[in-house]
């Protein structure tokens, strides 16, 4: 059995076939971490996502229709499992600090980098982190999907469940918390 | 005029409502605005960390244990080689019935007084295969190395060194898919057959391979995902290896 004959992998996969699950994982992994790295921003939550994915795409499996694209599908899946990773970690900081979930961090009052250590991209990079960081799971996984991964406000609605008008505001509500946070660099240049 | 919006501009960097274009065209203060948004979208980036070709292996590895046993659904059963298994099921438990009911009694005494030699002929079987799993185990490992030695070849390569190993490698795997059939563990028998087709293809190849004789070779390890077969059969085999044998715990249990 090869790994490009899908649907034969699929079949014997939904029978109960560990092997033949092993072979979509392995030609999936990679993609799927790609993803979720992006969708999370931390690259031992990404690990954790991709391995929950599989597994939930194990259980689902029976669910899953022959004529999809199993990619696709799994794509869905790993961000759904993205989701609940940051509403998780989320909840967490927020019983941590107190404060409301979804308070954006004063970015642009904390210390100023010195230009002698800090490369000009390191320092966007490291505000972008906290501005992400500070997004709401929606806000993020929205961004990511438009501005990382090139999908359509459309396809983001529907991977979210949600309505096209909130997946809009969502990635709306990201860039602009993203905007302030990389304000002072602006006016620095 | 009407200027454009923060969303419409956002959308239109997008390429989501590209309806500011003609408004940004003639609009000064509006494409400043627009390149500002630009600059600063197009500075956000994010590469993931790369990820070695083992990736798949080690995700695979990390949840092999975690995922749950899938029975075939009933819908599943209509399939032809399921309903098949289903008939000789019900034939052999129906046959099984039949012939416990008809067995003399007398049979059965004796075959209680013989539990003992059972036990030590289970004994044994159970050494025969942990020898056998242990000795497959080893020959994954060797077949591994070669193909791993034929995927990273540079060509031209004088391939005689690696033809000499396949060419033993098939000899031998040969016996342990014949001893896989017959304690019934047809998953390594098809990935023993597998990588036996591919060192086949290995020691009939020229001794001098050319660049697209090696590529031809990769390309077969590759399409059967081969490498990571082996390695997933080799580490099934050693996580069984590892797992105390039944033997052993009935000693413990004695001593």
């Amino acid at each position: 059995m090869e790994v490009g004959d899908v649907a034969a992998v699929l079949a014997r996969a939904s029978g109960g076939d560990g092997e033949a699950f092993g072979l979509l994982v392995n030609a999936h992994a990679r993609t799927a971490f790609r993803l979720a790295y992006r969708l999370t921003g931390d690259e031992r939550d990404a690990e954790d996502v991709v391995q929950e994915s599989f597994i939930r795409a194990y259980r689902q499996l029976d669910r899953f229709e022959a004529r999809s694209n199993f990619g696709t599908w799994l794509h869905r899946i790993v961000v759904n499992c993205a989701m609940d990773a940051l509403r998780s970690r989320h909840s967490r900081r927020a019983e941590r600090t107190g404060d409301p979930a979804d308070e954006v961090p004063d970015v642009a009052q904390s210390d100023a980098p010195s230009p002698e250590r800090l490369a000009w991209s390191t320092e966007i990079r490291r505000r972008v982190e906290a501005s992400m960081a500070s997004l709401t799971p929606q806000e993020r996984v929205a961004f990511a999907l438009r501005h990382y991964e090139g999908r359509s406000i459309d396809e983001i609605g529907r991977t979210l469940g949600v309505q096209k008008s909130a997946a809009k505001h969502a990635v709306f509500r990201a860039v602009r918390k993203i905007r302030t946070a990389l304000e002072p660099l602006r006016r620095t240049t | 005029m009407k200027h454009c919006s923060d969303e419409d501009l956002l959308l239109e960097y997008y390429g989501e409502a590209p309806t500011a274009s003609p408004h940004l065209d003639a609009c000064g203060e509006c494409s400043v605005r627009y390149r500002e948004l630009r600059a600063l979208l197009d500075s956000v980036t994010l590469d993931a960390p790369a990820r070695g070709d083992h990736y798949g292996l080690e995700v695979w590895q990390a949840i092999r244990h975690r995922l749950p046993d899938r029975q075939p659904s009933w819908r599943d059963m209509f399939n032809p080689r399921w309903a098949f298994a289903t008939f000789a099921a019900v034939v052999l438990l129906t046959a099984g019935f039949t012939v416990g009911r008809m067995w003399p009694p007398a049979e059965q005494a004796v075959v209680r007084t013989d539990t003992r030699h059972t036990d030590v002929a289970a004994t044994d079987e159970q050494a025969q295969r942990r020898a056998l799993l242990l000795a497959v185990s080893e020959h994954f490992d060797r077949s591994d190395r070669v193909l791993v030695e034929i995927m990273n070849a540079a060509a031209p390569r004088d391939l005689t060194k690696e033809q000499t190993w396949a060419g033993d490698l098939v000899s031998a795997s040969r016996l342990y898919r014949q001893s896989a059939i017959a304690i019934n563990e047809p998953g390594m028998a098809a990935v023993l057959e597998e990588v036996e087709r591919v060192l086949l293809d290995i020691v009939h190849e020229p001794s001098r391979a050319t660049a697209a004789d090696l590529e031809d070779i990769r390309r077969r390890i590759d399409s059967a995902a081969l490498l990571f077969k082996v390695r997933v059969m080799t580490n099934e085999l050693q996580y069984e290896l590892e797992q105390p044998s039944p033997t052993t715990t009935s000693t413990s249990t004695i001593g």
